[in-house]
């Protein structure tokens, strides 16, 4: 997948399992395979315009951001694009319901909800 | 300007003076109001075969007076179906459905307020290549939002007549209807490139498509896009599937994009968003710099960690009253209503079987479905006026995470909400969720959430259980609360349990709009609440009043004596010798062969076992309100033995059965109704009943060990 000796990878979140960036790939390790993994740190200055997307739940309420990646496959993803979130597109993040999940945002001028563990898959590049 | 080759040999627009139309658009357009306004009161409701998704059809008149066919499909994003509903809109136009022809024409309904995503579908409706209307509505609203729309050229950039409305003040209909009435509708100028990669793959399964699946030209190419959408072929070909060789050119051209890393899927719909965003460049004249709008002023107070639970909790306070209280007056007045008629048919009538028949059978069980109408119509109402002004879409947001703890989504929460009322409305109202499994598990758990007509159970076997004649309110209040709260920990945990074993599936997507905030159409939710409670009526009535005849028979035959009381009368009937013979299953819970027939009496409608605990021990009152004599009468109660019957653990043990047991016919019939088959409501029946047995199994084992 890449992920051989030398590969320039950069860890997007680490949550239930370990998203990275790598080569223009996204990928998820569980925790388990991530322990087996030695890198060597390079600070979060290394590579500006990669560390620029974060996953679509970790925008600030209020923020806006463009949308930048989505997997390439599941459910829920390609009804997200059909429905006008598609990359290039510019987003808000509105609120998070009282309860922390789901979220609402504004895009192509209407909301939408989404939970957060689906958010989590979209990356996006803040604009503020 | 030519057009694209392969609209130029479409055939030309239909040239039947009643040309068929199919009504489509996103849902929260305003496509009902449209229909309602089109068709009036000339609709019919059906269903689908094989499916539970119903079929809208109505007659519209052209200018000339000629009757049009409106079919109103189901509201949808995209042909790409994702659930039962959108899959018929897709069957539907592309022609799919043995019952329903292709139908000539297209109206698509825009919402001016955000045409981008509205204009999506209508860019996959474009590719059939069939006559459409575009209906562009809610002016209104785009006005009042500061959006300007320039109608003329978007009517330029699509080639079809661009008809703007109001459909809630009627405006623009003359316009629309006149448009409908055209003999010959010009075709889209629908000229869209297909992006490089995926271009050959379109010609390949289009061709296939036309050679093997024996489709129409451009239903074939639509199909192909379609098939290179949803990565999901099964899901697309719906019941019909790709032929062979159509399957093997779908999967060698995935297996090369995989291999190339194209995201063809993604790359289909960016490129129709890439033409529909330069077509609202051109178009949509956006709203200077607004502040927040009056919907994000209304939304910031309603979804607030403080003030949005007291707006929600105030709602619901509201929802149950006037089930509770609004109701019961037109609830009394059916019951009298009914009562005089039996008495007037026992007076003109002479004394015998036939006369008994009408009365206590057929009237009786007409009564027994007439009286579920005013609560039926008050829930559905209430619930339009939710839907309607788009607070519904914000509850279900609220409540989403609760609800996804045990696996459904936040639209489960109204339907198993009014099921404390009366869970027919409930049931019925699952129909906004999407997704079949998590709408059949509600429907399966709905019951369980402690409906109204318990409640006069609970107070009867309260007032047996705490000693003296003056029970205190606390007392009752607790008990009565802790049944209730018996029954949400049942539906949730059957829910959870559900969803984790016989209707396991993908966790519920939470991907909903937010409709801007509406004034509430009072005439469309009239007319839904009128067809929700004909439905019902013609639907579950005839179930009902079936079985209430045959429970009325049941306790009437054979007759004994003329001179018998009622309370022997019924020991003799059949219902009494069932009680007898259910006896043995029901006496480790406690009960004896009299409670049986209360339980067996109880099909009909839970409360029944008050009225027939009357009968059964001779205590029948004038005054419904007055149970003291049947209270004196139960406690008085005792087995063969001389051991009283009603101790306080049976009568606590009895409010649990009731709290589980599925009896009720009517919930029976709709929950048969909504799911197209016996099966769901036999194994609800099977579940509830069979859990009902084994935890008052071990209340009454478990109290007599303790002492009691």
């Amino acid at each position: 997948m890449g992920l051989g000796e030398s590969a320039f990878v950069t860890k997007i979140s680490g949550n239930s399992t370990i998203l990275c960036q790598l080569n223009g790939t996204r990928i998820a390790l569980s925790h388990d395979a991530a322990k087996n993994i030695l890198v060597e740190p390079l600070g979060p200055r290394a590579a500006p315009s990669l560390m620029a997307t974060v996953p679509l739940a970790s925008l600030a309420v209020g923020s806006s951001a463009i949308v930048r990646e989505f997997p390439k496959s599941g459910a829920a993803f390609l009804r997200l694009r059909e429905m006008g979130m598609s990359p290039g597109t510019r987003i808000t993040l509105v609120r998070t319901a009282p309860l922390g999940d789901p979220i609402e945002i504004k895009v192509r001028g209407y909301s939408l909800t989404l939970r957060k563990s689906e958010a989590e898959h979209v990356l996006v590049e803040r604009t503020e | 300007m030519a057009l694209p080759a392969h609209i130029a040999a479409a055939p030309t627009s239909t040239s039947t003076r009643n040309p068929t139309y199919a009504l489509v658009g996103n849902p929260n357009c305003g496509k009902s109001t449209l229909f309602n306004a089109l068709t009036g009161l000339k609709q019919k409701v059906g269903n689908y075969p094989g499916v539970t998704v119903e079929k809208k059809i109505g007659t519209t008149y052209s200018q000339h007076g000629q009757p049009m066919t409106v079919i109103d499909l189901p509201g949808t994003y995209s042909l790409a179906a994702r659930s039962p509903d959108e899959a018929v809109t897709r069957d539907v136009l592309l022609g799919r459905r043995a019952d329903t022809p292709q139908p000539d024409r297209v109206l698509c309904i825009l919402d001016a307020t955000n045409l981008e995503r509205n204009l999506y579908l209508l860019h996959q409706i474009l590719d059939l290549g069939r006559p459409v209307i575009v209906v562009l509505n809610m002016m209104d609203l785009a006005a009042k939002a500061g959006l300007n729309i320039r109608v003329a050229r978007l009517e330029h950039e699509l080639g079809v007549p661009i008809i703007p409305c109001e459909a809630v003040n009627g405006k623009g209909l003359v316009e629309l209807r006149l448009a409908m009435s055209r003999v010959d509708l010009p075709l889209a100028r629908h000229a869209w490139d297909i992006p490089a990669e995926i271009a050959p793959a379109v010609a390949d399964l289009q061709a296939s498509l036309t050679a093997n699946d024996k489709k129409a030209p451009l239903v074939a190419r639509a199909e192909a896009l379609l098939l290179l959408t949803d990565q999901d072929s099964v899901r697309v070909a719906g019941s019909a599937p790709l032929s062979p060789r159509t399957h093997e050119i779908l999967e060698s051209w995935q297996k090369r994009w995989e291999k190339e890393g194209t995201d063809w899927a993604g790359t289909l719909v960016n490129s129709r968003y890439d033409a529909i965003g330069e077509i609202a460049r051109e178009v949509v004249i956006p709203a200077g710099e607004t502040g927040p709008s009056t919907s994000d002023k209304i939304d910031a107070f309603v979804t607030h960690p403080l003030w949005g639970w007291l707006t929600l909790g105030g709602i619901m306070t509201l929802l149950f009253l006037s089930i509770f209280t609004f109701a019961e007056y037109p609830m009394n007045f059916i019951d009298e209503h009914m009562a005089s008629l039996a008495d007037w048919v026992k007076e003109s009538m002479p004394p015998g079987d036939l006369r008994d028949l009408i009365t206590d059978g057929a009237i009786a069980g007409v009564g027994g479905v007439i009286i579920f109408l005013p609560q039926i119509l008050i829930l559905f109402f209430f619930i339009g006026l939710l839907e309607s002004t788009g607070y519904m879409a914000r509850a279900a947001f609220i409540m989403d995470r609760l609800m996804s703890r045990v696996g459904l989504n936040g639209k489960s929460f109204i339907p198993l909400l009014s099921s404390y009322a009366c869970a027919i409305p409930g049931i019925m109202a699952t129909r906004t969720i999407e997704n079949h499994k998590d709408r059949l598990v509600t429907i399966l758990v709905a019951p369980l959430m402690s409906c109204s007509a318990r409640l006069p159970v609970y107070l009867l076997m309260i007032a047996a259980l705490v000693p003296g004649e003056r029970i205190p309110i606390m007392t009752k209040v607790g008990i009565m609360l802790l049944m209730y709260a018996l029954g949400t920990f049942g539906a949730f945990g059957f829910a959870w349990l559900f969803k984790r074993t016989l209707l396991k599936g993908e966790p519920p997507l939470m991907i909903m709009e937010l409709p801007p905030y509406r004034l509430p159409s009072l005439r469309d939710v009239v007319l839904h609440m009128l067809e929700r409670g004909w439905i019902f009526l013609r639907r579950a009535g005839t179930v009902i009043l079936g079985i209430s005849i045959i429970l009325w028979f049941l306790s009437a035959y054979p007759k004994s004596p003329d001179d018998t009381p009622p309370q022997q009368q019924l020991a003799q009937s059949f219902a009494g010798r069932a009680g007898h013979l259910l006896e043995p299953a029901i006496k480790p819970l406690g009960f004896d062969w009299q409670i049986g027939i209360g339980l067996i009496s109880s099909f009909a409608a839970r409360e029944v076992f008050v009225s027939t605990m009357g009968v059964v021990f001779n205590a029948q009152s004038e005054d419904d309100e007055d149970t003291e004599p049947l209270r004196q009468a139960l406690l008085s109660a005792r087995w063969p033995d001389g051991a009283p019957l009603f101790t306080p653990l049976v009568c606590f043990t009895l409010m649990v059965f009731y709290v589980f047991a599925m009896q009720c016919v009517s919930t029976i019939a709709i929950v048969r109704r909504e799911t197209n088959s016996w099966r769901w409501p036999l194994f609800q029946i099977g579940y509830m009943t069979g859990t009902a047995w084994i935890l008052s199994f071990i209340v009454y084992q478990a109290g007599r060990a303790l002492g009691y």
